[in-house]
């Protein structure tokens, strides 16, 4: 407990001064001691269905989540690796074909099982098909240019980046799809090559590229199928902001999702996934009135909600004060969620400042409260709970205090009178030290007693 | 000799309006050799002259004899304090730089007998009585009392010259370079951190750090690593340096005050160990730069610190789990040092030993509810009230000023037109900035 609790205690201290910037240097912090933690937390028992859960995605998330999964879950892992190689066939990336094959014969290896031979003749061919269809592109790319023809340039270079895509050449296609952009005639064409960057800008960790591009695409007039646009850009920026830490900012952004995103956003994310970071993230950053307001009042999230029937559970228990309900449901979240390519790193994070949250909601109502009964609540034991209520206090989210003795926590009442006079003495008498320093201050510049250089001299410069 | 003091009676009985300006052309050609000879008959002039009366002559005489190599510390050093107690201030206003000498000239002689003591008196009611009525001009003396004390660890002796407000300065009447400024305050600093008065001594570090400038000072730097030092003591955190603090300044403390940068910052975090590494770190420059004892209180603070914040947080708490959590060696440390705090008045609690070492906090009894406190509060109204009219005062008097007029009729891109609102700002960077600014454009 006291492990936690320290570094917590840390960055309680210092927000008055800068709150945005240390909340994402301790969201910084923590990401990446949880991304070293992710690499060796290991899924012993996951409640997923690999089949229904990769059903949702297509493309190179539905691979990289295999593949993730497959690497943070041993009992997943070789039906990952399987499904996963089965979809590479499908598309010419034969480089990541021969890796994934090696790991799954790794696994299969190291478990005693036989092996799967690689599949030679398909890696040749692809390799040759993979080839040939690079230079027609390139070849025809270079006869649109000579023609000067605004539309087929931009089609070509589109189809050279799909091409590239499709192959993995990730930087390749990104500098295709880059290149579109002097071309574009429409707002629609604007709009594809802004969302084809920011996507592959995401896969290549590039973050800041991809804020650019979408800023760009939402300042784009006259977008067709608005609806989906947007919500496509806000699904982006939600996963940008999460990546960062910035939990309060990806739930707006998934909550402003709409729900006509339906699949067609499949090669990023599934809309079950809007429902659980959008959740999860208004959760631990929204307080009641806000959730009611944006979460509960919120049509379009509510269908999202649907897909997920444990995180709306999880909401309206919160809603409701069933403290402990809620906890359970995130202890049974937490192992699925572990294995989710962008939250894995954020779901300690997250909890914590849930259960902050439900604590402070706890004790809202009351004057005082027996330890031991909240203990219970909490699914935890007194010392921690005084633990974990202390540096609530230190960092004036409760204005309670606990008498360790009776195990009781008591509110604090406040003498506000007190309060007053302390503040305005003190205020006063620094309005005073400042008003004298300053008119000594100018005393010196008026007598010019000024700190110069010494070699200069005194006269030169008044 | 013998001429000279013909000279000085002479002037004495013409009985002119201002007889000593006359004087002080021939003082100052009179060579050091005939300042240091006694008259024909092998009288000392100093028995001849009297202080009061003869004060610039006396001066004079005096320091030429004490800077003279073969000066003999003892009976010089009590002609010294005779021409302190009673020395006639509008005298010596004409000479203030033989006053700045005669300090540099009793600090010398006391610290060539080995006893540093004996310069403080001297020098401190020369300061004080030199100072005007008030007390609030800052003369050339004032640093060296303070040094003085420093050196003879006499601290409670500074307090008379440095408890005044310093609100005058007048480089022309009193000797002063910036910096006189600069070290009066830095060890004024150090004086009330001898004394523990750390909210004063705060303050004085402050003063000598945003003295306007266009570089930066060693004393500056010095100043600065102590104002962090006793500004954990005092907040439990370093307090970023205002705006309006000269920008050589900034750079210089980043780069020279690095390692108590860190400290800082670690410090801040409350966290023992880290606090711990910073210090063994950077340990040998604190002690280089004689600021290893403030480190070390800073760190007791930080106890006591904990303990307070324990006060907030709990209603009663053991004595083992106040150990636990402040990281002490034990319950009887902790109780050791809880009950020092109860007595400092630092913390309100009981500590119950039936119950095996209970500590109860309560509030603090101050309620503010006594005339004492209306008094008190309306005092300081009347005060601030004061000082406002001060400013505004200033301001007006800026406004009216030639320098101010002709700039504004130059209309420089109208930098002058916010000059109004001095009054609404407490910092007064504009102003200062203004002022500076018109000073430099008439140059």
């Amino acid at each position: 407990m006291m492990d936690i609790d320290l570094p917590l205690d840390q960055n309680f201290n210092q927000p008055p001064r800068r709150p945005a910037e240390a909340w994402d240097e301790a969201a910084d912090e923590n990401n990446e001691s949880k991304k070293k933690k992710t690499s060796t937390i290991i899924v012993d028992n996951p409640t997923l269905d690999l089949e229904s859960y990769s059903a949702n995605y297509v493309g190179h998330t539905r691979v990289e989540r295999l593949i993730f999964i497959a690497e943070h879950s041993p009992p997943l892992a070789i039906d990952a690796y399987k499904i996963a190689l089965n979809d590479l066939k499908n598309t010419m990336d034969y480089t990541r074909y021969t890796v994934v094959h090696q790991k799954l014969n790794d696994l299969l290896l190291g478990r005693g099982l036989p092996t799967i031979p690689l599949d030679q003749t398909w890696v040749d061919n692809t390799k040759k098909a993979q080839r040939a269809k690079t230079e027609k592109l390139e070849r025809e790319l270079k006869d649109y240019k000579s023609n000067l023809i605004k539309e087929s340039i931009r089609m070509g270079h589109n189809d050279l980046g799909d091409h590239l895509y499709d192959s993995g050449d990730l930087s390749g296609a990104l500098k295709s799809y880059s290149r579109t952009r002097d071309y574009c005639t429409t707002s629609k064409h604007i709009v594809d090559m802004c969302i084809n960057v920011a996507r592959l800008s995401m896969e290549l960790n590039n973050f800041a590229h991809v804020q650019s591009y979408v800023v760009k695409a939402e300042t784009t007039p006259d977008i067709p199928e608005k609806n989906i646009v947007t919500s496509k850009l806000n699904c982006i920026m939600g996963l940008v902001n999460l990546e960062a830490g910035k939990f309060k900012r990806a739930a707006r952004n998934f909550l402003d999702t709409s729900f006509e995103l339906n699949t067609h956003f499949s090669e990023v994310l599934s809309p079950n996934d809007v429902a659980i970071y959008g959740g999860l993230c208004a959760l631990a950053t929204f307080d009641r009135s806000e959730l009611k307001s944006r979460v509960f009042d919120n049509a379009d999230f509510k269908q999202f909600l649907e897909l997920e029937p444990q995180v709306r559970e999880l909401l309206s228990n919160f809603y409701h004060s069933k403290y402990s309900l809620c906890l359970d449901i995130l202890e049974k979240m937490k192992n699925d969620l572990y294995l989710d390519i962008w939250l894995h790193g954020h779901v300690d994070m997250i909890y914590q400042s849930i259960r902050k949250k439900a604590l402070v909601q706890y004790f809202y109502p009351f004057l005082s409260v027996d330890l031991n009964l909240m203990a219970q609540a909490f699914s935890t034991t007194v010392p921690e709970l005084e633990q974990e209520l202390a540096t609530l206090i230190t960092s004036k989210e409760i204005q309670a205090r606990i008498d360790s003795h009776n195990k009781i926590l008591r509110i604090k009442s406040a003498d506000q009178r007190t309060n007053i006079f302390e503040k305005s003495l003190a205020m006063g008498s620094d309005y005073q030290t400042q008003v004298k320093h300053m008119l000594l201050r100018m005393k010196l510049v008026r007598a010019d007693m000024i700190v110069r250089p010494p070699e200069r001299d005194r006269h030169d410069s008044s | 000799m013998d001429d000279l003091l013909r000279q000085i009676k002479a002037v004495e009985r013409a009985g002119v309006e201002k007889p000593w300006a006359d004087l002080l052309p021939v003082l100052k050609a009179a060579s050091s050799a005939v300042l240091c000879s006694c008259t024909v008959d092998g009288q000392d002039p100093l028995d001849l002259l009297n202080p009061k009366d003869h004060s610039l002559a006396y001066l004079f005489i005096l320091v030429a004899r004490m800077k003279a190599t073969n000066a003999d510390g003892g009976v010089l050093l009590q002609a010294a304090m005779r021409f302190a107690e009673q020395f006639e201030r509008d005298q010596v206003l004409l000479a203030p730089e033989q006053m700045t000498a005669y300090g540099e000239a009793t600090a010398r002689l006391a610290d060539k007998i080995d006893r540093p003591i004996s310069s403080v008196r001297p020098i401190q009611i020369a300061c004080i009585r030199w100072s005007g009525s008030k007390g609030n001009h800052l003369t050339s003396l004032h640093r060296m009392v303070l040094k003085c004390c420093l050196l003879a660890k006499t601290y409670r002796a500074a307090l008379p010259v440095l408890d005044r407000d310093i609100t005058e300065i007048d480089p022309q009447s009193y000797d002063l370079k910036y910096q006189d400024f600069l070290l009066h305050y830095y060890y004024g600093g150090m004086i009330y951190v001898g004394l523990k008065r750390f909210e004063r001594a705060l303050q004085c570090f402050h003063l000598c750090l945003t003295a306007p400038g266009f570089v930066a000072s060693a004393i500056q730097v010095e100043a600065h690593r102590k104002y962090i030092l006793v500004s954990l003591i005092l907040h439990g955190r370093s307090e970023p340096l205002p705006k309006y603090t000269n920008s050589a300044v900034f750079r210089a403390c980043k780069q020279y005050g690095a390692a108590y940068l860190d400290f800082a910052h670690a410090y801040e975090s409350l966290n023992f160990t880290r606090i711990e590494t910073e210090f063994r770190k950077s340990e040998q420059q604190f002690e280089i730069h004689g600021n290893r004892g403030l480190v070390m209180q800073s760190m007791t603070a930080l106890v006591r610190r904990n303990i307070q914040q324990l006060t907030q947080t709990y209603l009663t708490l053991s004595l083992s789990d106040i150990a636990k959590s402040v990281k002490l060696s034990g319950a009887a440390e902790a109780e050791r040092i809880v009950l020092q705090m109860i007595e400092d008045g630092e913390v309100f609690a009981t500590i119950n030993q039936c119950s095996g070492g209970m500590v109860s906090f309560r509030d603090a009894p101050e309620t503010y509810k006594a005339i004492e406190t209306m008094r008190r509060l309306k005092g300081e109204v009347t005060q601030a009230i004061d000082l406002g009219e001060r400013v505004i005062r200033m301001d007006r008097a800026l406004g009216l000023s030639k320098d101010f007029l002709s700039k504004i009729l130059h209309g420089e891109r109208g930098q002058g037109a916010n000059i109004g609102t001095a009054d609404d700002d407490m910092f007064g960077d504009d102003s200062i900035g203004e002022y500076w600014a018109g000073n430099r454009g008439g140059a």
